[in-house]
């Protein structure tokens, strides 16, 4: 999975924003260390983002700033550190899932209490609901996939998780790894999203 | 001689051990060892002190010697004798008049060194202001950072303001190299030539070098005697005797008749 780069100077072009404000974010932490990649260049070394998260980030961290400080920001997107099952998390809610996946989930583990879902589960069940509703998964295939989250859901670290569907011949499994995850290309990877995508569309 | 009661003083004049527990003061003016974690009001150690365990206070008091094998978090941090930590720093101000070095990563509010300070860690703090000289193996992070005196870095200096006043003398531990400067405002200057002192000091190490750094970003950048190879800024003044391979800009570019730059490059937004 080769995830498209932009490099430091593009991005302040493209987003006019300052090499003071930048590094300030990265001081605070609102933009993750893993973002920053060095690779040799004809000037030397230059440093890289990952385009489309870096530019999301920037985008959500400019309509944020007017009206909460830096701090409140970097709580925001610090939500993946706090503990699973944190129940002051307001950025992410039930009432966000849709009800119908809502279901499935609590017919397969019909003890966990609904409130006391964590950041991780319910990025997942968004997950659920996006490829279940246009159809490229069965439910048999997610019932699967929920329940390897449901094992890993302490281990998971949100801001690296990538979710990769693999189906050959019929056969599906599923992968959580993370940015560095290699698959043979020949294989038909059907789905290959970041899990923390999802957190990111639910704060829209 | 050890006195030792839970909750109390602990106190060593001579030589002894205090065990794991939480005290009020531990003193020592001998050579004292600690067999394991504390927390207490207030360390003093005024003779020689190891400190097995992790140490947790309000005052750090080190004007002898004393060397920690685990993590130390104190609210206020003296170091006139010299100090060594293997574990991590947390806390509140850290003042240095003597030597101190630590292993793992500084996290605090406040560092003042005035005597020498060398860590391997991460330093994080919001102010950073140096008047000896600091070398760090990962780089530091603050909001304010004013050195004067000997930097030596291995990664990225990210602070909101950056002055540095470098001596330029190479004769002792070699010249103050950061590969990585970035930030809002970036300072970088030689010590000041009207002071007599230093006016001797040039005619007596006539070879004086300059900053060096591999990159220098921020919004303002404005830098005398420095030696690097990308300057990137929105407003970018290189001073005299600097020698820079590319200095990119985006509003405005002076540049001295005594600096050497390669390239001049304009970015239009």
């Amino acid at each position: 999975m080769s995830e498209e780069l932009i490099s430091k100077k593009d991005l302040l072009q493209l987003t006019g924003i300052s090499y003071g404000q930048l590094y300030r974010w990265k001081r605070k932490n609102i933009i993750p260390e893993e973002w920053f990649m060095k690779k040799s260049s004809f000037t030397g070394q230059e440093t890289f983002f990952p385009k489309q998260r870096i530019l999301d980030r920037i985008e959500k961290i400019k309509e944020l700033k007017d009206d909460q400080s830096l701090d409140d920001i970097a709580r925001v997107f610090s939500i993946n550190k706090e503990i699973v099952s944190d129940r002051g998390n307001a950025t992410l809610s039930l009432e966000q899932i849709p009800k119908q996946v809502v279901q499935i989930y609590q017919s397969l583990f019909p003890n966990t209490k609904l409130e006391h879902l964590g950041t991780v589960q319910l990025c997942s069940l968004l997950f659920v609901n996006e490829w279940l509703s246009n159809g490229s998964v069965t439910i048999d295939e997610i019932k699967q996939f929920l329940n390897l989250i449901e094992t890993h859901k302490n281990q998971i670290n949100m801001d690296e998780a990538t979710i990769i569907y693999i189906r050959k011949f019929g056969m599906g499994t599923w992968i959580i790894g993370n940015q560095e995850t290699f698959v043979d290309q020949k294989d038909s990877i059907l789905i290959n999203v970041t899990l923390s995508s999802y957190l990111d569309k639910s704060i829209k | 001689m050890a006195n030792v009661q839970s909750r109390q003083d602990a106190i060593i004049n001579g030589s002894g051990t205090i065990g794991t527990g939480r005290y009020d003061d531990v003193k020592i003016s001998g050579s004292g060892r600690i067999l394991g974690d504390i927390l207490c009001h207030e360390v003093k150690v005024s003779g020689s002190a190891k400190f097995n365990g992790k140490v947790e206070t309000e005052y750090f008091n080190c004007s002898g010697s004393a060397k920690c094998l685990s993590d130390v978090e104190a609210k206020k941090m003296n170091v006139s004798g010299s100090a060594s930590i293997d574990g991590k720093v947390s806390g509140g101000d850290v003042n240095i008049s003597g030597s101190f070095k630590t292993k793992g990563d500084l996290n605090v509010q406040s560092i003042h060194v005035s005597g020498s300070m060398k860590t391997t860690g991460l330093v994080k703090a919001e102010v950073i202001n140096i008047k000896g000289s600091l070398s760090t193996e990962k780089g530091s992070e603050c909001e304010v950072f004013t050195a004067k005196g000997h930097l030596s870095m291995n990664g990225l200096l990210n602070a909101e303001n950056v002055k540095i006043t470098h001596g330029g003398y190479s004769y002792h531990s070699g010249f103050s190299y950061i590969p990585e400067i970035g930030g809002e405002t970036i300072e970088i200057s030689r010590f000041d030539e009207s002071n007599v002192f230093s006016r001797l000091f040039t005619k007596i190490f006539n070879n004086r070098t300059n900053f060096k750094a591999d990159v220098i970003e921020g919004s303002a950048v404005k830098i005398d005697y420095t030696t690097a190879s990308v300057v990137r800024g929105d407003a970018v003044t290189i001073g005299q005797k600097c020698v820079i391979d590319l200095v990119e800009y985006t509003e405005d570019v002076q540049i001295h008749p005594s600096a050497k730059v390669k390239d001049v490059k304009k970015l239009e937004l």
